[in-house]
């Protein structure tokens, strides 16, 4: 127990002494996971939006897929990515391997059809005739749009936080494609891992905390978009 | 179907600015192990190298191997490992053109305090490795194909027994700092670098309990891969990086390495050793 | 104000190699109320949905104004232009006030201005006190109110409403009708309305469409469609409470002799010999009589019977007799008590052959 207390402490040390790998880290996990919770947000509400308006052939293949990837195991996401960014792979000519870029990406594939997924549940516990009524007092595509987003906002940012947490949280898929490169590629996930596997308890335990710090912030912001005028 | 278009437009955009990437010809791949990784060795050896070469170097830590898979597919462009056989194995089969001598330390044989298979006082590998396989006292594997893995697996070899699959045998496939934690739990015995179990020796309480025996030698090489093979690699940043290490610069630091925190060196460089191949 | 301002030709919805609605040509005209009447699955909501763009076409044109939808005025504008109100109120989780809006908002029109039109079409709908509540605290009456202020705080320039009241009860669906058709005959609004109740398509229209399966199977002025009923879906809609199925016999001049059974009808109207017909009488027009032998004027059509059911209706009773073929009357309260009708009474009963409706049968 006293290992925890020690790694407490070391968090404190850590971040108010601006450690400047310690920031660097944090700031990487954190511009990294928003980038890659802001596209798969932009993608999967979008996906959703379709999926639940329009009809066409293999549309329950295409759901359940989405349903399926929910699950996905993460650490495959990297494995199948890696493949792909392997300079015999497909896509090596590109030289991503070992980018941030990867990591985005593969958090992305990651993050995407869980978005997509509870998205679409909101859109289709709508009813079918609200676009039809909305429409039928002159919305334009764009603003018909925006009403419906507004009306399912607590859903949807439920959405993007799940979004969000599966990414910040992931350590398999962002070390494969990663590498956990010291000052490059290394989060605070992977960096964790590393740090154990030194032994240095205390600053993974450290490392651990902000994370939890770094999550717990971050939900609060959008917790607190999501609730607003909630109450009236 | 516009709308669409142009989120994803964004998106990407977005991309691309938060995670710009570097040129190409800059970076050079090294594959090396988690315990070289976890050493420390290489975070004050590698900044040396960019500063002077400008090159990036993107340090990929996995067993060896992992790594010399990664040689062998030309995932990497230069290799820094401790794993002989396999390493000859590799340069007879082409893909490496130099394989240089840099550095060794060396395995130890750790365990619990209480010491069942009276391991203590032993000097002799094999006897020791047969007493634990006599005892059936707990021993605890990387089972990963790691240099320090196969090392294992030689001492069994010539002490002529076949532990997997039996009960007191256990393999983690973790790296080294995780595979002492678990023997520590455990209260058994394992077979470590000596450089990770001085760097973790404070949270354990396992001791060494063999040393010195010409089989534990843990002996790194520094490997360049054959361009002429493997077309894909980037032949130059990995050559550079190879003549860095086994320079006299790069050897300095590692003779001193470890002296301040450990009182005693993690390594010990023999660059200037007759030793390496070259195909 | 007799020009068409919602033109449709040749307009037809297939789905899943079903045809579900094939019209000609359907028009409404200005400032006009025109109700669609139809069996439920009839296409009325089609139909409606088409006519306001929200539906795609499998073939045919809309004009509005003599512009056509899609070319001269794009679908948007048109949009724009009208509002529709559906059986569901479908309203936003916002405050009534911002639902109301929410039209105006698509316009773009300026704030002041927005709060000054909504405010006094809630006053119309005596719905002012509900400003600031959000959906789930409305009644049903009252939700449909603000579904209805937010079409009308529009002042579109035609008003489609979806069987709008079908889910209300009859106290706030009269008092909401009242105060909606207050509005819409003030401003002239040009309206379109389905619906499955007969009263409130007669009471409110001017014209009728009716509906089968897809198609029109009859349009035109409310009284003629009260009247002249073409087929027996309109003629029971429109409260033809009779409906006897016969063969014509004999052709005489302006008229004809049916049979029906064993009883002869005498109707107007040209109907060939041997042509199977649908005679309909309004029980309105039905004449009852104690008096077994009795002799009403001018009535050619005469038959006695058994009184098998009395039906109280509140401000008239309906009376069923068994001539050997169910004939049904409306008599009211004061004639009922006169006579002192009881179910097992003989009667006599009178139609006039001009009080005979006859269709074809199909």
């Amino acid at each position: 127990m006293d290992i925890l207390l020690e790694g407490l402490i070391k968090a404190f040390n850590l971040l108010f002494s601006f450690d400047e790998e310690v920031y660097s880290i944090t700031f990487l996990s954190i511009k990294l996971s928003l980038t890659a919770t802001v596209i798969s947000s932009i993608l999967g509400i979008a996906a959703g939006l379709y999926l639940s308006f329009k009809d066409f052939w293999g549309k329950s293949f295409v759901i359940s897929s989405i349903n399926t990837g929910m699950a996905f195991p993460p650490v495959l996401v990297g494995l199948f990515v890696s493949i792909l960014l392997w300079r015999n792979g497909i896509l090596g000519s590109l030289g991503l391997l070992y980018t941030p870029f990867a990591i985005v990406i593969a958090q992305v594939i990651i993050a995407t059809p869980l978005v997509t997924g509870i998205s679409l549940a909101a859109f289709q516990n709508l009813s079918g005739k609200l676009p039809l009524q909305l429409m039928g007092l002159g919305a334009s595509k764009y603003q018909l749009v925006f009403v419906l987003l507004k009306e399912l906002k607590l859903p949807i940012l439920a959405a993007v936080m799940a979004g969000f947490g599966s990414v910040i949280s992931e350590v398999g898929a962002s070390m494969m494609v990663g590498g956990n490169i010291k000052g490059y590629t290394r989060v605070l996930t992977t960096a964790t891992v590393t740090e154990t596997s030194k032994g240095n308890f205390d600053i993974a335990i450290a490392l651990g905390v902000i994370l939890l710090f770094v999550t717990f912030a971050i939900n609060f912001i959008l917790t607190k978009l999501q609730q607003s005028g909630k109450n009236e | 179907m516009k709308l669409l278009k142009k989120l994803i437009l964004v998106a990407l955009s977005l991309l691309c600015f938060a995670a710009p990437l570097p040129a190409k010809k800059n970076s050079v791949i090294l594959a090396t192990t988690t315990s070289t990784q976890d050493s420390g060795l290489l975070d004050v050896l590698i900044p040396i190298f960019e500063k002077k070469s400008g090159y990036f170097v993107k340090t990929i830590a996995v067993g060896s191997g992992q790594a010399l898979m990664m040689g062998r597919r030309g995932e990497a462009d230069v290799l820094l490992v401790h794993s002989p056989e396999e390493e000859v194995k590799f340069m007879k089969a082409g893909y490496g053109i130099s394989r240089r001598l840099v550095m060794h330390n060396d395995f130890v044989l750790v365990g619990p305090k209480a010491d069942p298979a009276k391991i203590r006082g032993t000097k002799n590998i094999t006897k020791a490795f047969k007493q634990i396989a006599e005892r059936r006292t707990i021993f605890i594997s990387r089972g990963d194909n790691s240099g320090t893995h196969s090392v294992e697996m030689l001492c069994w070899k010539k002490a002529n027994i076949s532990p997997s699959g039996q009960k007191w045998y256990q393999e983690t496939g973790l790296g080294m700092g995780q595979t002492l934690g678990v023997a520590d739990e455990k209260r058994a015995y394992t077979l470590t670098d000596r450089g990770t179990f001085l760097a973790l020796k404070r949270n354990l309480s396992l001791e060494i309990l063999l040393e010195g025996a010409e089989a534990l030698a843990n002996i790194y090489h520094v490997i360049e891969l054959n361009p002429e093979k493997l077309p894909m690699i980037n032949y130059s940043g990995g050559k550079a990086f190879a003549d860095f290490i086994v320079s006299k610069e790069a050897q300095d630091v590692i003779r001193t390495f470890g002296v301040e925190k450990f009182g005693q060196p993690l390594f010990f460089p023999d660059a200037d050793k007759k030793g390496g191949t070259k195909n | 104000m007799s020009n068409d301002i919602l033109k449709a030709k040749n307009i037809a919805v297939i789905k899943k190699g079903k045809e579900i609605l094939n019209v000609n040509s359907f028009n409404l005209k200005e400032c006009s109320f025109t109700a669609v009447i139809g069996k439920n699955g009839a296409g009325k909501t089609t139909l409606m949905l088409a006519l306001a763009t929200l539906m795609k076409l499998t073939s045919g044109e809309l004009w509005f104004k003599n512009k056509k939808i899609g070319g001269e005025i794009s679908f948007e504008d048109f949009r724009r232009r009208i509002a529709i109100v559906f059986q569901d109120n479908l309203l936003l989780n916002e405050t009534v006030f911002q639902n109301v809006a929410i039209g105006l908002k698509f316009r773009r029109v300026k704030v002041d201005e927005i709060s000054c039109r909504v405010d006094n079409i809630l006053k119309l709908l005596r719905i002012s006190h509900l400003r600031d509540r959000k959906p789930a605290f409305l009644s049903g009456g009252e939700a449909k109110r603000v579904s209805i202020a937010r079409a009308l705080v529009i002042e579109p320039e035609i008003l489609f409403l979806d069987e709008p009241f079908t889910s209300l009860d009859t106290v706030s669906k009269e008092r909401i009708i009242i105060d909606m058709m207050e509005i819409i005959k003030d401003k002239k609004i040009s309206t379109i309305l389905t619906t499955h109740d007969k009263y409130e398509a007669l009471r409110l229209s001017d014209y009728i469409v009716a509906l089968d399966e897809g198609r029109i199977s009859q349009e035109g002025r409310k009284e003629d469609i009260i009247n002249y009923p073409q087929n027996s879906f309109v003629a029971s809609f429109m409260g033809v409470e009779n409906i006897i199925e016969g063969v014509v016999i004999e052709e005489n001049e302006g008229g004809f002799v049916a049979r029906a059974g064993d009883k002869l009808f005498e109707g107007v109207g040209d109907f060939k010999k041997g042509k199977k017909v649908l005679l309909c009488i309004r029980p309105e027009n039905v004449f009852l009589s104690k008096n077994t032998h009795a002799v009403f004027s001018s009535v050619r059509n005469l038959f006695s019977g058994k009184v098998s059911e009395i039906n109280d209706y509140g401000y008239f009773y309906r009376i069923s007799v068994n001539c050997g073929f169910n004939i049904i009357a409306y008599i009211t309260k004061t004639s009922f008590y006169e006579m002192s009708i009881q179910v097992g009474d003989e009667l006599s009963v009178g139609f006039k052959a001009t009080s005979v409706h006859t269709i074809a049968e199909v």
